[in-house]
């Protein structure tokens, strides 16, 4: 048996302060973004019953879920996503909004990843759902924001891939072969599998004129005006086509954003989550090999759960970027330091306490401390990165600047002053 | 300037397929000096070649460490990872068996199929994908052994010329996939550095193109 006491399971982790305040000047900087386009923020349950996300269109698999049983016998699993409740709460709600829904969240998600046993297992998600607008304008405006999102963190070379479901979709309508073997050749197109595809193509029984497109799918990436003539030309039915001229859509108003130089095409793009209908992307930062967000149009998981409405948005995994962001030299971590240290003795005490509360409310930080000696307290300023420190002893004070090691004495009552007339900062 | 990483998996791998890149131009003067280092690089070709264990290419690719690796596609099926699996080098050729003790015949066999191999995913994929049930005894090296021993019934491995399993009697009651040289891809290096690897990869094409 381990030792409790030192261990934490496997694939969870404390995030001390360091790590910590770097994640939240990331994650309220994504907060404010996702204010300024007017959505608003919400949370979903932690556990929910296991049915739920099986039988939700979509499937995150079972055995990556967490799951529980509750004193009733009922299954639950930690959330393994936040799409699916996110969907389940708009249509809850659905009379409390006539046209458009738009939240946002900042919250935990919960996986196992069969494949990779010592990897984690608690992600931060950060992202956004925007319900009841089809239109590509809507498609556009989520992208937007994570293309916001990510320059907000100071990124500059990063890319959004942008593909559409529906084409492909399309283009499975026109093979006749078993649903396993549409799922394997879903798999080797998502792995852009030369080799394997082939193969398939090979020893499957699949028209001609419909193997000439499927064999071009995962060349169809990159120069995206180029991609979108070429995607036009094989189209082999309506589906397809619509998909394109969508995605073409989409893509023009993402120029009118102005943010060409991140967008690029990739038609061989396939999400997992099957639950996208529509414009699907995906976001990566160049010398980071890691997905680092997703999303795309989600029409039809809604109406699962009794009424249609169309949606879209995205996740960011807020765990990836950060790493990617260390990788790249580009974490700041908001230090919050102390400003003041006051250090007061018995006679003192109630003034100095006065004093701290009154800077405080001028929202600095500052510590306070019994007196036990100037050297321990120089010393604690000096470790801990304190910007000043003022010794109280009876009635007279001494401010010590740290940086400039410039000390200046005074009595209590004069430091009183200087701070109630302001002349501290 | 940025570079390319290319996880090469250690042995014979390694050889051939640093020889390919040195083809289209990627030499590397250092790699072909024979010594201890792990990294390799040609600072004015943007290239750098690191040297891992077969098995950890996958890995070392899917995490973005490596942009491209050179690896069979045995140790491809075993670790799934997420990458692009972009071509077939057409060496390396070998294949995933099922071997045992000359005279074992399966099918009489009762109860759970022991088998011993290094590749414990590919072993319970395929055994499951027939719908028999094995136990499956995961080894590091000298699988052969196992069945001699009574270890396990048969072993699941790649065999080239199949003399290692003649030596010790043993021989190959099925064929199960044919497995040769891949070169896989990064997905994020594959979009982000696109220009690069794929002129690597027309280049690469083109030398398959001509030894076939």
């Amino acid at each position: 048996m381990v030792n409790i006491f030192y261990k934490v399971p496997q694939g969870a982790k404390d995030e001390f302060y360091e790590f910590f305040q770097t994640k939240e000047s990331i994650v309220r900087n994504f907060k404010k973004i996702f204010r300024s386009y007017a959505y608003k923020q919400i949370s979903t349950p932690v556990f929910e019953y296991y049915d739920f996300f099986v039988q939700s269109p979509g499937t995150i698999k079972k055995e990556e879920l967490f799951k529980l049983i509750d004193t009733k016998g009922d299954v639950l699993v930690l959330r393994p996503d936040l799409t699916i409740p996110i969907a389940r709460m708009a249509v809850n709600n659905k009379k409390r909004f006539k046209d458009y829904l738009k939240l946002f969240y900042v919250s935990k998600v919960f996986r196992i990843d069969t494949k990779d046993a010592e990897g984690k297992r608690e992600f931060t998600q950060a992202g956004v759902e925007y319900f009841g607008n089809q239109n590509p304008d809507a498609d556009a405006e989520v992208i937007n924001i994570a293309i916001k999102t990510l320059i907000s963190c100071g990124i500059e070379k990063f890319q959004i891939d942008i593909g559409q479901s529906s084409f492909f979709k399309g283009l499975m309508d026109e093979v006749n072969i078993p649903a396993a073997d549409k799922e394997r050749l879903k798999t080797i197109i998502e792995s852009k599998n030369f080799v394997e595809l082939e193969k398939f193509l090979l020893f499957n029984d699949i028209e001609d004129r419909v193997k000439e497109v499927i064999i071009k799918i995962p060349e169809l990436y990159g120069n995206t005006e180029q991609v979108i003539r070429e995607a036009k030309s094989i189209c082999l039915n309506s589906e397809m086509e619509s998909a394109i001229e969508n995605l073409e859509h989409v893509y023009h108003i993402l120029l009118d954003y102005g943010y060409e130089d991140y967008i690029s095409i990739d038609l061989g793009l396939i999400n997992h989550l099957d639950y996208y209908t529509g414009v699907i992307f995906k976001g990566y930062m160049s010398n980071y090999g890691k997905i680092i967000l997703s999303g795309g149009r989600y029409d039809k998981l809604t109406e699962s759960y009794g009424h249609y409405i169309p949606a879209t948005g995205f996740g960011m995994d807020v765990d990836e970027l950060i790493t990617g962001l260390k990788k790249l030299g580009l974490d700041r971590s908001e230090s919050a330091n102390t400003d003041y240290l006051l250090v007061y003795s018995d006679k003192n005490r109630k003034r100095i306490i006065k004093v701290s509360d009154f800077l405080r409310e001028r929202e600095m930080v500052i510590e306070t401390d019994f007196l036990k000696g100037s050297g321990y307290h120089m010393d604690y300023a000096r470790e801990t990165g304190i910007g000043k420190v003022v010794i109280c002893e009876g009635e007279s004070a001494s401010i010590i600047d740290m940086a400039t090691q410039e000390t200046k004495e005074l009595s209590v009552e004069e430091f009183e002053k200087m701070v109630y007339n302001f002349e501290i900062g | 300037m940025e570079y390319i990483n290319v996880a090469l998996g250690k042995g014979r791998l390694a050889e051939k397929g640093y020889e390919i890149f040195k083809k289209i131009g990627y030499d590397c003067s250092d790699f072909e000096k024979k010594s201890r280092k792990l990294v390799f690089e040609n600072s004015e070709k943007g290239i750098r070649f690191i040297l891992v264990k077969a098995q950890d290419v996958p890995i070392y690719v899917e995490r973005g460490a490596a942009d491209i690796g050179i690896v069979g596609k045995d140790t491809i099926m075993e670790e799934e990872r997420d990458l692009y699996e972009i071509l077939d080098l057409g060496f390396g050729k070998c294949k995933f068996s099922v071997a045992a003790p000359k005279g074992f015949q399966p099918e009489k066999m009762q109860g759970v199929l022991r088998v011993a191999t290094k590749y414990p995913r590919v072993a319970q994929g395929y055994f499951m994908s027939k719908g028999r049930q094995i136990d499956v005894i995961k080894l590091n090296g000298s699988v052969e052994l196992a069945p001699l021993v009574g270890l396990s019934d048969v072993i699941v491995d790649i065999v080239e010329t199949g003399s290692t399993l003649k030596e010790n009697g043993l021989e190959v009651i099925e064929d199960m996939y044919s497995v040769s040289a891949r070169v896989v891809v990064n997905k994020v290096s594959f979009k982000t550095k696109n220009t690069k690897i794929k002129a690597i990869i027309e280049g690469i094409k083109e030398i398959i193109k001509e030894e076939v």
